[in-house]
């Protein structure tokens, strides 16, 4: 099973590369569907790890996008002349660059994940999920109040000045001085985004199929004779923290180099309550049905362009009408333990 | 084998066990009987690492493993089979099964313990890609036990193995406990309320009662002992 499923990953990256090829002649607005599509399935998959596999329950998966996101712009445009200057500015140059950035986002995000989520993971239920929207929104008030990436103006590049001021914003006392505006790089495409979902999903399937991975599962099913067998319940908490947390980073670092655009308010409580819905949707724990809920829910707001202010109720009709008809989601929690022998 | 001196256990200001002085020898049965609320699942508790000591001392084999991380405990060779048994409802018989054996690394070993306990509890391997959650009770219990067995402890905790189980089982159950004491030599420290089972196989007892104990002795003399037999026994 392992050599098998590494041939259908490394198989899945080459077809993505290739399709990347012929990215150009989609039409930008499926394209860009497309993308966001991607992207929803790394946030989803990732925080299905944590509330999905190991039972805990995050609401803050926006913080740690953002963090991932709001880092690599930043990296990506203040550093661009260094960046530029180092690697060029050829496609080979800024694949470096991004994956630098990627992995910076990423990291970071990992990074906050475990200063949160060792104290926090002694929480169970209701207090967690507390505990990790506070987290959030503090990360989110934090962002908003940041000159150096545009406070709550948003943040799309950054004005570098021949005396070496940088800034996101125009300066008035320098107003005649020569300046150049590093704009976010659109570094996010087909390939980038759809070889992390490709990663995430062989990395979360391989994981909860494996001995180790195992343990996330029973301490979901109970913390109590978890530890009685020897599993250390924290470690599998933090460690599912921590890796769902990197994996929202890279989605942020993804998002902000496609949107070109990050504001404050993209990473509010109802992005993070959005992604919990897909999770839920999807069914607990189950790797297909969360992926299938994330492209349902990208796609369904585009249908429902002409009232989008009704959009979260009617996400919240979709979730009671789940909860009364299909408690345990589209596909229920069994479905990914099926063994593939 | 296991020796417990002067254990305090709290739970905010409750004091679940004051003062309770316990010995498991080697290779023998040692029941801990007592009423709801006694304190009997406290103890095993904190020998297994899992609610932290406030005082007091439990040692094995001379280690001081008093507040350990329970993996490590487990390591050292102490298992539990939890109250209310506890099983990976999502998880299928076999998958319980290993993750009793999380700890340890030796494939072959884990291979031979599984054979073992399917000799052990046959029904189990009728069962074998059974959810755990669509078990009988009887046969989560045999699932609790084996689970423990595949750490490959020592000393075995049993945590209340009759509770909720149909009254013919109990007594299978009781059996093969009995059985694993004598075939290997497991030592076993047994938490029951139903006190006339529990002293029928094991070799000593203590009774407990709000967490401290009044009563100890070799298990066939307090069998007879007028108190138990008030107390517990229904008489």
């Amino acid at each position: 099973m392992q050599v098998k499923s590494k041939l259908l990953f490394l198989s899945s990256i080459a077809v993505i590369f290739v399709i990347n090829l012929f990215s150009g002649s989609i039409d930008p607005y499926f394209y860009t569907v497309i993308i966001y599509i991607g992207i929803n399935i790394i946030l989803a998959t990732s925080l299905n790890l944590i509330n999905g596999y190991t039972g805990q329950f995050s609401l803050g998966h926006a913080g740690f996008m953002a963090i991932g996101g709001y880092l690599s712009i930043a990296l990506s445009t203040y550093f661009a002349p260094f960046f530029q200057s180092t690697f060029g500015t050829g496609a080979f140059g800024n694949a470096i660059t991004f994956i630098i950035v990627l992995l910076a986002g990423g990291t970071a995000a990992a990074l906050v994940g475990l200063l949160v989520g060792v104290p926090s993971l002694r929480l169970k239920g209701d207090y967690l999920a507390i505990t990790t929207l506070g987290f959030a929104e503090i990360i989110r008030v934090v962002i908003q109040n940041m000159d150096v990436i545009g406070a709550s103006q948003g943040f799309r590049g950054v004005y570098i000045y021949a005396n070496g001021v940088k800034s996101p914003q125009m300066v008035q006392d320098l107003v005649d001085m020569p300046t150049v505006f590093y704009a976010v790089p659109q570094f996010t495409n087909f390939f980038w985004t759809f070889l992390f979902v490709a990663i995430i999903i062989y990395y979360v399937s391989n994981l909860i199929n494996s001995t180790y991975g195992r343990g996330f599962l029973s301490v979901k099913d109970d913390e109590i004779a978890a530890e009685s067998m020897g599993i250390n319940t924290t470690k599998f908490k933090v460690s599912a923290f921590v890796t769902g947390a990197f994996f929202a980073g890279i989605a942020g670092v993804l998002y902000g180099h496609f949107n070109l655009y990050l504001n404050p308010e993209d990473f509010n409580f109802l992005k993070s309550v959005e992604i919990v819905v897909m999770v839920i949707l999807g069914g607990m724990g189950s790797m297909i049905g969360v992926i299938i809920a994330a492209v349902l829910l990208t796609i369904l707001p585009e249908f429902l362009r002409s009232v989008s202010e009704y959009r979260m109720i009617i996400y919240a009709l979709l979730l009671i009408i789940m909860m009364l008809t299909r408690p345990q989601g589209l596909f229920g929690f069994k479905v990914k333990l099926k063994k593939k022998k | 084998m296991l020796e417990i001196k002067d254990l305090q256990i709290h739970y905010g200001a409750i004091k679940a066990i004051r003062n309770i002085n316990l010995s498991v020898p080697e290779g023998s049965i040692v029941t801990l009987i007592g009423s709801n609320g006694a304190g009997k699942t406290s103890t095993l508790r904190a020998i297994s690492g899992i609610i932290k000591v406030a005082g007091g001392s439990i040692t094995y084999n001379g280690d001081n493993i008093t507040n350990l991380h329970p993996e490590k405990i487990v390591k050292m060779g102490i298992c539990q089979s939890p109250e209310g048994r506890l099983i990976f409802s999502n998880l299928t018989v076999e998958e319980n099964l290993l993750m009793g054996a999380y700890t340890r690394k030796d494939k072959q070993g884990i291979k031979d313990d599984l054979e073992f306990v399917f000799s052990f509890f046959p029904r189990l391997k009728e069962r074998i890609k059974q959810l755990g959650g669509t078990l009988s009770g009887g046969e989560q219990q045999m699932l609790a036990i084996s689970r423990a067995l595949m750490s490959k402890p020592k000393v075995l905790l049993l945590d209340e193995p009759s509770l909720g189980i149909a009254p013919l089982l109990v007594k299978t159950i009781f059996e093969k406990i009995v059985a694993l004491n004598h075939s290997t030599g497991i030592t076993i420290l047994l938490v029951e309320q139903n006190a006339n089972l529990a002293l029928s196989i094991a070799n000593y007892g203590y009774v407990l009662e709000t967490g401290e104990i009044i009563l100890e002795g070799k298990a066939d003399e307090l069998a007879k002992n007028e108190e138990v037999r008030k107390a517990y026994l229904g008489e």
